[in-house]
C-alpha cells in the first residue's frame, strides 16, 4: 500500500515537472505581456496594458489578421468536409489492411518536416506558374490540417454504429433521407470539432505560410518579422491574443467531440 | 515533393530557374565544408533531442496509463493542448527564458546563486535542444500513449503474478508491446527536429545554425538559389532517413 | 402455396471467392415463427440480410407474400428487421425512434401517437416514451427496437440475434414474451440465433444451417427426436453417437456392429449393408443396469468412468471397449450404488435410438 502511495507521489512530481516544462514558455509570455519593464527579467516591476495598445497600433496587424482569419476559415471548411468524407469512406471499407494503409498514407504529412512540405509546395506552384499568395498558402494549410482532422474524425467515428444506417433504410428511409435524418445529425459535432481544430492549426501555421505567401502578411509571419528584429514586448501581447484564440478553439473542439459520446 | 526532386537538378541564374540535368547542386551540397558541418550538427541535434524526448515521453505515458489510469486522460489533454499554444510563441518564449538577461539568468542572479549570467544558455546547441524537446514532446507522447493503451492491466498483472519484477516487466513486456509507438515517437522527434529552422534562428544564433536554416535561406532570402536548396534538402532527407532506419534496427534488436 | 409468407428459392451468395450460401430453399408460412439456427459463420445472418434487402443474392429469388422482392432496396420491402444491438437512433428519444417509419409514411399526428402508444404497451414500456436510448437498459433498448420494427406493421418481422447481448435470465423472459407477442399479433417472424435452446423454446419450425446450407427443417420435436444427420444430432442437445457398420437390413430394422456388439435400430432410406453409420441415443434415454445378460440389440457394456451431479439428475459416463464414452442421465435413485470402476450394462428402449448416416466422423 505504502509502496503504491510512494510511486504515485514520484509519478505525480514527474508529471508536474513535465507540464511545467511544457507550459513555462506560455506562462512567461502571458505574464510579460502585462509587465511595464520592456526588459524581460525578474523581479517584475509593474503592470500595464500598453503593449496591447502598441500591438494593435501596428499598421500591418489588420491585414495580417484578416489574411489569417481567411486562411483559417478556408482550412476549417475544406478540411472539415474533406476529412469527414475521407474518414467516413474509410470506416465503410471492409478490408482492414486497405483501411490501415489509407490511414497511414493520410497521416504521412504529419511526419514530414514542415520545411520540406513548404519548399516542395513553393516549387510545385512555381512550376505550375501560380504566383505566391493566399491561395497557395491555403492549399498548404489544408495539407497540414488533414492528418489531424482525419485522426480525430477516425477516433470519433470508431464508436459510430453503421447498423443505424441500415435500420433507417429498413424502416423506409431512402439513402438521402437516411443521410439527412441520421448520418448528418450524428456526425455534425465531430465535423465541427475537427473544423475548429483545423482553424487552430491554420492560425498557428508559420513555416508553410512563410514559403508560399509571398509578400503578404499573416499573423505568424508578422510576429516572425518582429521576433527577428529583436525584443519587442508587443510581441508578447499579440502572442497572448493568438494563444487565447487557439486554446479557445481547441477546447471548443474537444467539448464538441465529448458531447457526442455521452 | 516530386517537383522539388526534379528542381534539385536544375540551375539557378539570378531569379530565373533553368531546366537542366546537373549534379552540380549535389556536388556543392556534399563537398562544401560549411554544409557538411551543418549536416553533422543537424543530425546530432536531432538525435540528442530524440534521445531526450522519447524516454521522457515513455515515462510520462507510463505514468498516465498505469499510475493515474483514468486521470491520465486529463493529463494527456493538457499535454496535447500545449501543442496548440503557438509554435512561434513557444520558441520565442524560450529565448525570453534562456536569454542573457532573460528570466532564468535574472532570477538566479536575483537569488544570488550566480554573479555573471550563464552565457551558454542562449544562442547555443543546448538552447536549441531544450526548445525543440519542449516543442516535440507532446507529439512523441501521443503514439507511445496509444501503444500503451493496447497493453492491458491483466497482461501486466499476469507478468507480475508469474514473478516479473518492475524493471523486468518494463523490459520484457511493456517495451516490446509499445515498440511501434516508440518507433513512431522517435521518428516524430528525430525527423521534425532535424527539419526545423525556426528554433535555431531564434535561440541558436549564428553559433548553432542548422542545415534547415541554409535550406530556408535558399528559398527565401537574399541570393536565394532554389535548386541548391532542393539538393540540400534531399541530401539531408536521405541522411536522416538512413540514420533513422539504423536506429530502428538497433532498437528492435535491443528489445528482442 | 397461397399462404406462404416468405419464399426463398435457390438462393446463392458469394463474397468474392468465398461462398456464404449455396442453393438455399426455404418457405415460411403465414403466422409462422421460424428460426434459422447455426453456428457463427454458417450463413444464417447473410440469409436474413438477403430477405431484408441489405444483400442481394448472387442467384436465386426471394418472394414475400407472392411478390418478388429480390432486387428491391430495403426501404421498399414489407419487412422490418430487429438488429443485434438494437441500432436505436441515439439523437432521438424512444417515441421518435418508434415513430420514425410512421413519419416517413406520412401518417397523421394522431394516428402516430396512437400507434406508438400501442407499441409501447405491447412491449410494456408505457412510461418511457420520452427517454433517450442511452438511458435505457439493454433489455429495454431491445424492446424499443422491437417496437420500432413492429410499428410500421411489416408483413414479416426479421430478428437478427436480438437477445445475444442480454444475460441468461433476461433472455429467457424475453423469449417467452417474444413468443407471446408473435401469437397475439398473428405475425410472421423469422428469427436468427446460434442458441439452440432459444430456437427450441420459441419456434414453430427450425431451419438448421451449416456451411451455407440448410441441413434440416422441422418442428422442434422432429429435430430433437429425429435428427437428419450426425451434424444436427450433435448440434441440438447432447447425444451419444455409437459408430459402426451396417450388418443387415430386415423388416425395417437395421443391425449394426458397434465394438463387437450387435445393435438394432429402425432403418432409414439410403442405408445399405456394409455402410458406415451411427446410432444416436439421447443420454436421458439410456439406463444403467447391473444384470448379467444384455438385452438383445439394445445395450452395450462399459465401465463407469465418471459420475457427475447435475442437480435435477445424475450424469453417468461409461467407457466402452473402444474408448468411446456413453453418457446416461439418471434420477437419484437409479444412480444409487453405482461407483466409478463398476462394470455395467447400458441399455435403452427399442424405439430410443435413431440411425444416422455417418457423413462426417
Amino acid at each position: 500500500m505504502t509502496g503504491k502511495r510512494r510511486s504515485q507521489w514520484i509519478a505525480g512530481l514527474f508529471v508536474l515537472a513535465v507540464l511545467t516544462y511544457l507550459y513555462a514558455p506560455i506562462i512567461v509570455i502571458v505574464l510579460f505581456s502585462f509587465t511595464t519593464s520592456p526588459r524581460l527579467s525578474m523581479p517584475i516591476e509593474g503592470l500595464t496594458f500598453d503593449w496591447y495598445r502598441s500591438a494593435l497600433d501596428n499598421p500591418l496587424i489588420l491585414s495580417a489578421l484578416t489574411n489569417s482569419l481567411v486562411l483559417a476559415l478556408i482550412s476549417a471548411v475544406a478540411a472539415g468536409i474533406m476529412g469527414a468524407a475521407f474518414s467516413f469512406g474509410l470506416m465503410r471499407l471492409k478490408r482492414p489492411h486497405v483501411r490501415e494503409a489509407l490511414i497511414g498514407a493520410s497521416l504521412l504529412p504529419a511526419i514530414v518536416p514542415l520545411l520540406v512540405i513548404g519548399i516542395s509546395l513553393a516549387v510545385f506552384f512555381r512550376v505550375l506558374g501560380m504566383p505566391q499568395g493566399l491561395i497557395n498558402t491555403a492549399i498548404g494549410h489544408l495539407i497540414v490540417c488533414l492528418p489531424f482532422v482525419v485522426l480525430t474524425m477516425n477516433a470519433r467515428l470508431e464508436t459510430f454504429d453503421f447498423s443505424m444506417l441500415e435500420a433507417a433504410r429498413d424502416l423506409g428511409a431512402t439513402p438521402v433521407r437516411t443521410f439527412l435524418d441520421i448520418t448528418f445529425p450524428l456526425i455534425r459535432p465531430s465535423v465541427v470539432g475537427a473544423a475548429l481544430l483545423a482553424a487552430a492549426l491554420s492560425l498557428d501555421e508559420f513555416v508553410i505560410t512563410w514559403f508560399n505567401i509571398g509578400n503578404q502578411q499573416s499573423v505568424p509571419v508578422l510576429v516572425w518579422g518582429m521576433m527577428r528584429r529583436g525584443v519587442d514586448p508587443s510581441i508578447n501581447a499579440i502572442a497572448t491574443l493568438l494563444l487565447t484564440l487557439l486554446v479557445g478553439l481547441v477546447i471548443c473542439s474537444n467539448l464538441l467531440g465529448r458531447k457526442k459520446r455521452s | 515533393m516530386l517537383s522539388l526532386f526534379v528542381l534539385s537538378f536544375w540551375r539557378a541564374k539570378g531569379f530565373e530557374l533553368i531546366p537542366d540535368f546537373t549534379l552540380a547542386n549535389y556536388e556543392k551540397a556534399v563537398v562544401s565544408k560549411l554544409y557538411r558541418t551543418l549536416l553533422v550538427r543537424t543530425v546530432l541535434v536531432g538525435f540528442v533531442t530524440a534521445a531526450i524526448v522519447v524516454p521522457i515521453a515513455f515515462a510520462l505515458s507510463y505514468a498516465m496509463r498505469f499510475v493515474f489510469e483514468r486521470r491520465g486522460q486529463l493529463i494527456l489533454q493538457l499535454v496535447l493542448l500545449s501543442l496548440f499554444s503557438g509554435y512561434l510563441v513557444r520558441i520565442y518564449a524560450w529565448r525570453t527564458i534562456l536569454g542573457k538577461q532573460g528570466l532564468l539568468n535574472s532570477t538566479l542572479q536575483w537569488l544570488g546563486l550566480i554573479n555573471e549570467p550563464l552565457e551558454f544558455l542562449i544562442y547555443s546547441n543546448i538552447a536549441v535542444v531544450i526548445t525543440l524537446s519542449g516543442l516535440l514532446l507532446p507529439l512523441a507522447v501521443l503514439p507511445i500513449y496509444s501503444a500503451l493503451l493496447n497493453v492491458s492491466r491483466d497482461q501486466m498483472e499476469a507478468a507480475r503474478d508469474l514473478g516479473a519484477g518492475r524493471v523486468h516487466l518494463i523490459r520484457t513486456i511493456l517495451l516490446p508491446l509499445a515498440m511501434p509507438g516508440v518507433r513512431t515517437a522517435f521518428a516524430f522527434a528525430f525527423l521534425l527536429a532535424a527539419g526545423d529552422f525556426v528554433t535555431p534562428t531564434l535561440v541558436g544564433g549564428t553559433q548553432s545554425l542548422l542545415i534547415g536554416n541554409i535550406i530556408a535561406d535558399q528559398f527565401r532570402g537574399i541570393g536565394s538559389n532554389w535548386p541548391l536548396g532542393a539538393a540540400l534538402a534531399f541530401v539531408t532527407i536521405a541522411i536522416v532517413l538512413v540514420i533513422y532506419l539504423a536506429v530502428v534496427q538497433i532498437l528492435a534488436r535491443v528489445t528482442r | 402455396m397461397t399462404n406462404a409468407a416468405v419464399e426463398i428459392m435457390g438462393v446463392r451468395k458469394s463474397f468474392g471467392s468465398m461462398t456464404a450460401l449455396e442453393d438455399v430453399d426455404l418457405t415460411v408460412a403465414d403466422n409462422e415463427f421460424v428460426s434459422l439456427l447455426g453456428a457463427s459463420g454458417c450463413g444464417k445472418s447473410t440469409l436474413l440480410r438477403i430477405v431484408a434487402g441489405f444483400e442481394y443474392p448472387t442467384s436465386g429469388k426471394v418472394r414475400v407474400y407472392g411478390e418478388d422482392v429480390t432486387t428491391r432496396p430495403p426501404e421498399r420491402r414489407p419487412t422490418n428487421l430487429v438488429f443485434q444491438r438494437g441500432a436505436l437512433f441515439p439523437h432521438m428519444n424512444v417515441y421518435d425512434n418508434i415513430a420514425y417509419s410512421l413519419k416517413l409514411k406520412k401518417w397523421s399526428k394522431k394516428r402516430i401517437d396512437d400507434k406508438v402508444e400501442e407499441m409501447l404497451a405491447l412491449v410494456r414500456l408505457e412510461h418511457l416514451g420520452g427517454r433517450g436510448p442511452t438511458e435505457l437498459s439493454g433489455g429495454q433498448a431491445q424492446r424499443v427496437a422491437l417496437a420500432r420494427a413492429l410499428a410500421g406493421e411489416p408483413k414479416v418481422l426479421l430478428l437478427d440475434e436480438p437477445m445475444s447481448a442480454l444475460d441468461l435470465k433476461l433472455r429467457q423472459q424475453m423469449q417467452l414474451e417474444l413468443r407471446a407477442i408473435q401469437r397475439r399479433l398473428e405475425a410472421t417472424f423469422v428469427f436468427v440465433t446460434h442458441d439452440q435452446t432459444e430456437a427450441l423454446v420459441m419456434s414453430d419450425r427450425i431451419a438448421i444451417m451449416n456451411r451455407g446450407r440448410i441441413v434440416q427443417v422441422g418442428t422442434p420435436q422432429d429435430i430433437y427426436r429425429r435428427p437428419a444427420n450426425v451434424f444436427v444430432s450433435d448440434f441440438i442437445g447432447q447425444t451419444n453417437l455409437l459408430r459402426g457398420t451396417v450388418q443387415s437390413i430386415q423388416g425395417g430394422v437395421a443391425t449394426l456392429d458397434v465394438v463387437g456388439t450387435r445393435l438394432t435400430v429402425a432403418t432409414v432410406t439410403g442405408v445399405s449393408v456394409g455402410a458406415r453409420a451411427a446410432l444416436s441415443i439421447r443420454p436421458e434415454a439410456v439406463r444403467v443396469s447391473r444384470q448379467e445378460s444384455l438385452p438383445e440389440g439394445r445395450g452395450v457394456e462399459g465401465r463407469i468412468s465418471e459420475i457427475i451431479y447435475l442437480g435435477s439428475s445424475i450424469r453417468v459416463g461409461a467407457v466402452l471397449a473402444d474408448g468411446t464414452t456413453v453418457w446416461a442421465d439418471l434420477r437419484d435413485e437409479e444412480a444409487e450404488g453405482l461407483a466409478v470402476g463398476d462394470l455395467v450394462k447400458l441399455v435403452w428402449a427399442p424405439a430410443a435410438p435413431t440411425l444416422l448416416l455417418g457423413d462426417n466422423e
